[in-house]
């Protein structure tokens, strides 16, 4: 899989499951936060508490391919791999413990 | 002054990708990262990024010294003070104190580091103090290089303000607006590339354009550019002509746009062919990186200063990191955005080479929004890889918003550009 993303960042080549790899997707993760915070409001983007991996990976793929038009979002997933949405998605997904 | 609210008196439901971020960075740093390393790390400015980069390194490593100097105990925020200046928010929405950031753990100094020490890798203040460090992070901002316009000093900054660096000068600027006859000219000049948050001074002149058809419909405004184009030109001039008519006017350099001298007394810019008297001069001269960075040695001949893509690392100095408007980011421009997320990556890859590991390359994204009325907002965005040299666009990300789109989606863009403030703004300084 590491040749997908031959000229990407060296974020996704990292050997699943160590340690590096988890910091290299807090790494990749670490922009998402300056929009999906805290305290987002009402009119903010939408929350990405409590989504599985799997919908916020669909989601980001639907904005890359342009399936689904959002404002910024379709610039920003543009600029990342199949891999490196993967990451994203599993990471950002593994961030709240279930209630 | 705003005082924010702290993160932990959150509800758990109320905890979004910010505090997952800060949860996650702590989650995910390995146990051995975690031993109690006792680094010193001292954080020169309380800005975006020096602010964020304490926060996170703390957060990443709390076993990790952490020490910000900053010479100002209320922080004024560059982003949204174009709203303050257009009158649509108040004053009191751009004030932040470090409160939040002393919370954590954080040893917050209001001195002014004066002098840094590489051989002895310490910091020496304004004060008499003097912090060690094994890793500097110098996140100073910019300075204004005065007299780069002839006769644009400190004392004709009391007359034509630049309200470049929030605060007092910001303020200023409003006052001289509201207190200008209402027939009368308002002047905005914009430097060449590069220079702090490219669609500034852009978004200014949308703002003032609407107070001016508010309140003084008679009134004009003219943009004195030392550019030819400007980032997101054709957004930035659909919506001109659509919301604001002629009142907005913008000469180019080739329309002899570019000024070199000014007569504060006189209330006169002078280009290379035209003087233009004018009610309101706002002034918004070349820059560079502030002044400890040019004393340090950090910087060029380019007066920015040249780091490491992957660490933010000096390439001039090692040991001492970079980020923010100070340095040369490459394709990644000089935004709080920006600012922020540098701040981030750049204090977990300081966890890692304070453990002795190799740091990681990643990716970054910008969003710069502008609003250029109420309801009506636009954007650039990107994301960006940290390349061999530079900060490198990805092909494909960098953009801005649909030239043709619905007031719906301007209104979005508005709330967002919105909300991010409010995210940022608490994630760092709440």
């Amino acid at each position: 899989m590491g040749g997908v993303v031959a000229s990407a960042s060296a974020t996704a080549q990292e050997p699943p499951g160590t340690q590096a790899a988890t910091t290299a997707s807090a790494l990749l993760a670490a922009s998402c936060s300056g929009c999906h915070a805290e305290q987002v409001s009402e009119d903010g983007p939408t929350s990405l508490y409590g989504r599985n991996a799997a919908d916020i990976r669909t989601e980001l793929l639907a904005f890359k391919s342009g399936e689904r038009e959002g404002t910024v979002m379709n610039r920003i997933a543009r600029g990342y791999s199949e891999l490196e949405i993967e990451l994203l998605s599993n990471y950002i997904a593994a961030q709240w413990p279930i209630d | 002054m705003a005082h924010r609210l702290n993160s932990n008196n959150l509800p758990t439901r109320r905890r979004f990708l910010a505090t997952a971020a800060t949860a996650a960075v702590v989650a995910s740093v390995p146990t051995y990262l975690r031993a109690n390393t006792s680094a010193r790390v001292v954080v020169v400015g309380g800005g975006y990024a020096g602010a964020t980069v304490a926060r996170f390194l703390r957060t990443t490593d709390p076993s990790i010294d952490v020490t910000l100097i900053e010479p100002n105990q209320t922080f004024y925020s560059c982003p949204f003070s174009n709203l303050f200046i257009g009158g649509l928010k108040p004053f009191s929405v751009l004030a932040f104190g470090y409160r939040g950031l002393e919370a954590t753990g954080i040893r917050v100094v209001f001195d002014k580091a004066t002098r840094i020490d590489h051989a002895a890798k310490t910091v020496r203040t304004k004060g008499g103090l003097e912090f060690s460090y094994d890793r500097l992070v110098m996140a100073p901002g910019i300075e204004i290089i005065w007299n780069a316009i002839a006769g644009y000093d400190e004392a004709a900054a009391a007359i034509m303000p630049n309200a470049w660096v929030a605060g007092p000068q910001t303020k200023l600027l409003r006052k001289q607006l509201e207190e200008m006859p209402d027939d009368g000219v308002v002047a905005i000049t914009s430097p060449t590339n590069p220079y702090r948050c490219p669609p500034g001074p852009y978004e200014r002149a949308s703002l003032i354009a609407h107070y001016l058809k508010v309140h003084k419909p008679r009134a004009k405004l003219l943009i004195l550019d030392a550019k030819e184009h400007f980032t997101k030109e054709i957004l930035f001039r659909r919506a001109w002509k659509e919301l604001y008519g002629d009142t907005i006017e913008w000469h180019g350099v080739l329309d002899f746009g570019q000024v070199i001298a000014v007569r504060p007394q006189e209330k006169i810019i002078v280009t290379e062919m035209k003087e233009f008297s004018v009610d309101v001069a706002n002034i918004i001269p070349p820059q560079r990186a502030a002044g400890i960075a040019q004393d340090t040695g950090l910087s060029d001949e380019t007066g920015w200063c040249p780091i490491d893509p992957v660490t933010f690392e000096s390439r001039l100095q090692p040991g001492i990191h970079i980020l923010g408007d100070a340095a040369i980011a490459g394709a990644m421009p000089k935004s709080a955005f920006a600012a922020n997320a540098q701040g981030k990556v750049c204090a977990m890859q300081i966890v890692r080479l304070l453990n002795g590991k190799a740091p990681i390359a990643t990716k970054l994204e910008n969003v710069c929004y502008s609003l250029v009325a109420p309801d009506y907002g636009i954007s650039i965005a990107g994301v960006y890889t940290q390349g061999d040299r530079f900060m490198e666009p990805i092909k494909g990300s960098v953009g801005i918003s649909p030239i043709h789109a619905s007031s719906k989606v301007r209104q979005l863009e508005a709330k967002y550009g919105e909300s991010w403030f409010q995210a940022i703004t608490e994630q760092v300084f709440g």
